[in-house]
């Protein structure tokens, strides 16, 4: 970080945010027939890296206020605090956040979708994961800086 | 869902930027090492027009649904602008203002420091603020690390190799000795494996803060959730614009309107203190930490080249503690762990002033500001982990000699009486004892004087400055012959 503060604050979620929009054309091939091992490795890898988000979050929908604003914590993992924290950016910022029974099926749509490498998935987990995918990435788009403009 | 003509500027934009960055890359240079960054910046462009290519040829010759590609559409244009953004910050690096001289001795005694295989760059920033960006770690952190590990040449690991990119102030191109701010932005790149500990440092001060502050957080609390379940929205701006640090966040007052019981309103309240607080707690501990680092490489020079750069008081932000409290943790700090040296005149009147700092009055940052002022403790047992060339036991004399080739307008870099130290370590105290040099009034308007310089003392401070960087060059090229003998070579 420089010495003063920069007018164009670090966009902490360009990362997953990509990872996400990546997850989503794997999945929109997926609909279309094509099978896991057809897909590119960078595809494949953000699903897998996506079913562990989710995962992570759905777990750090469980923590409290309290739990984080008391003497507990010491128990809260660095990475589920993160999630946490960016569970509340989004509910912060969005009119429809994504739901903890949402991020709950979206992990377990992708680990399924995962396991079924020689067929083709079904159709209907991979609309819903997809549809998850979607709403996570609508809610980091909002968190990223804002373009600059005159 | 993005309107065909708005899907033509993306694909503009996408061009532009190709066109733009390739123009840049394949202009002569002095230098080479910006072409890493801007090849990784090409293909992070590359992917993100395949992304939507992609996406297009799926559904064509319909157009894909709003619900799909909205979101993919507004994240490549975010992306984009992050690419445009860290273009801005290489593609002006051979200024003719530039001292190129400075940047192999702060690549060399960065490689030393951080054991890593550091190419450095300089570009001359329009505002005031000095920086050194690991491109390596923005990448990574961006999630751009296929770009990057594609873009290092063959041979090179791209786990270790990184470009530095060193911000200067434009209108302080020729002031060397500003480079000890150096020291803490290389401070940033320590953190990294220390990090844990430091969280632990964080979580035991919040923890007495908040103990400390119990009654008074409670009912800022719930004031706070009081005005956001508020009806009036007159009512509700007036308010909002109290609590810092949200007045400025359009976001949380459009969450504000949303109607809440009393109940939501005070959980929300507390979650939104809690994500402030995390969030600038993080920043600031991050800065008050790499400003121990500099003050453990160059003691209380760091606080002088940073008078020099933050002039007067600055106000708390987000990602930055105000200047006040980081001069007084640092003097503090310096006057705990370096009390010799702080007893020396020169930097007493530079650092007593410090001692007149008052914290906020703010609540939120008054809570931030105590969170750190306990923490210096623990982060100072920390930072021991960076070695300090100012406990040398000659550090007096290492300091007289140098000021005496300065005074007969010879570079210090000859000066023996502290070695054997480290190379990095002398690095470092010649940048320390030219600060000092500097801030002695009375030796330096005598050495003004003697070289018809008193009425213009910037032109002494330059000559300084200059010295200074030949010593600094010449450490360098002593280490890298002494690495060959060593091996065997000449």
């Amino acid at each position: 970080m420089p010495i003063m503060p920069l007018k164009r604050p670090f966009d902490r979620y360009a990362s997953l945010a990509w990872t996400t929009s990546l997850a989503i054309l794997a999945l929109e091939k997926l609909r279309r027939g094509k099978r896991l091992g057809d897909l590119r490795e960078e595809e494949r890898e953000a699903l897998q890296k996506l079913t562990a988000e989710f995962e992570l979050l759905s777990e750090s929908t469980k923590i409290t206020v309290d739990q984080i604003s008391g003497e507990e914590m010491g128990t809260v993992t660095p990475q589920l605090l993160e999630g946490f924290f960016t569970l509340a950016e989004i509910e912060e910022t969005s009119a429809n956040p994504i739901t903890a029974s949402q991020l709950r099926q979206a992990g377990s749509d992708l680990e399924a979708i995962q396991h079924e490498e020689a067929r083709v998935p079904d159709s209907s987990v991979v609309d819903r994961a997809r549809d998850a995918c979607l709403k996570l990435l609508t809610g980091l788009d909002r968190l990223r800086p804002e373009v600059v403009t005159p | 869902m993005p309107p065909p003509w708005q899907l033509s500027c993306l694909q503009s934009r996408l061009r532009s930027l190709k066109i733009e960055i390739n123009r840049v890359k394949n202009k002569e240079h002095p230098y080479p090492e910006p072409e890493i960054v801007f090849k990784a910046l090409l293909a992070v462009v590359e992917s993100r027009q395949a992304l939507i290519d992609e996406i297009l040829d799926l559904f064509a010759p319909d157009a894909p649904p709003p619900e799909l590609l909205q979101p993919l559409f507004d994240s490549v244009v975010k992306d984009l602008a992050d690419v445009a953004y860290y273009f801005s910050l290489v593609d002006r690096v051979d200024s003719a203002r530039i001292p190129f001289e400075i940047l192999r001795s702060l690549s060399w005694v960065s490689n030393l420091l951080l054991h890593e295989d550091c190419r450095s760059v300089v570009r001359l920033d329009p505002h005031y603020n000095y920086t050194i960006s690991s491109f390596r770690h923005i990448f990574e952190r961006l999630g751009w690390e296929r770009e990057w590990s594609h873009a290092i040449p063959t041979g090179c690991n791209p786990k270790t190799t990184t470009v530095l990119v060193l911000g200067f102030p434009s209108a302080d191109a020729s002031s060397i000795l500003m480079h000890a701010l150096a020291a803490h932005e290389l401070g940033h790149e320590f953190i990294r494996p220390l990090w844990t500990r430091i969280e632990a440092v964080r979580e035991d001060a919040t923890s007495r803060v908040r103990r400390k502050h119990q009654d008074a957080l409670q009912e800022y609390l719930v004031e706070r959730s009081r005005i956001t379940s508020a009806k009036d929205p007159s009512e509700l701006d007036e308010a909002l614009n109290q609590f810092e640090p949200w007045k400025d966040s359009a976001k949380d007052v459009e969450a504000a309107r949303r109607p809440q019981s009393h109940g939501d309103a005070y959980e929300a309240s507390r979650k939104s203190f809690e994500l402030n607080l995390a969030k600038v707690i993080n920043n600031w501990f991050k800065e008050l930490f790499s400003d121990l680092v500099a003050a453990r490489l160059v003691g209380p020079a760091f606080l002088a080249a940073f008078d020099r750069l933050v002039v007067g008081e600055t106000q708390p932000y987000k990602t930055h503690p105000p200047a006040g409290m980081r001069r007084k943790f640092v003097r503090d700090y310096l006057c705990r762990e370096m009390s010799l040296i702080m007893q020396d005149d020169v930097w007493k009147e530079l650092c007593n002033p410090y001692e007149n700092y008052a914290p906020p009055r703010d609540f939120f940052w008054k809570i931030c500001n105590d969170v750190c002022s306990f923490s210096l403790q623990g982060l100072a047992e920390i930072v021991e982990a960076v070695p300090s060339p100012l406990k040398i036991d000659n550090l007096k004399k290492y300091v007289s000699e140098t000021q005496m080739y300065i005074e007969n307008l010879a570079p210090p870099s000859a000066v023996h009486s502290a070695d054997p130290v480290a190379p990095a370590d002398k690095f470092w105290l010649l940048i320390f004892s030219s600060w000092h040099f500097r801030l002695n009034q009375r030796r330096f308007v005598t050495f003004a004087e003697r070289f018809g310089w008193a009425d213009n003392l910037a032109a002494a401070e330059e000559a300084i400055g200059n010295l200074l960087l030949h010593s600094l060059r010449s450490l360098e090229l002593k280490y890298h012959w002494s690495q060959k003998v060593l091996e065997g070579g000449h």
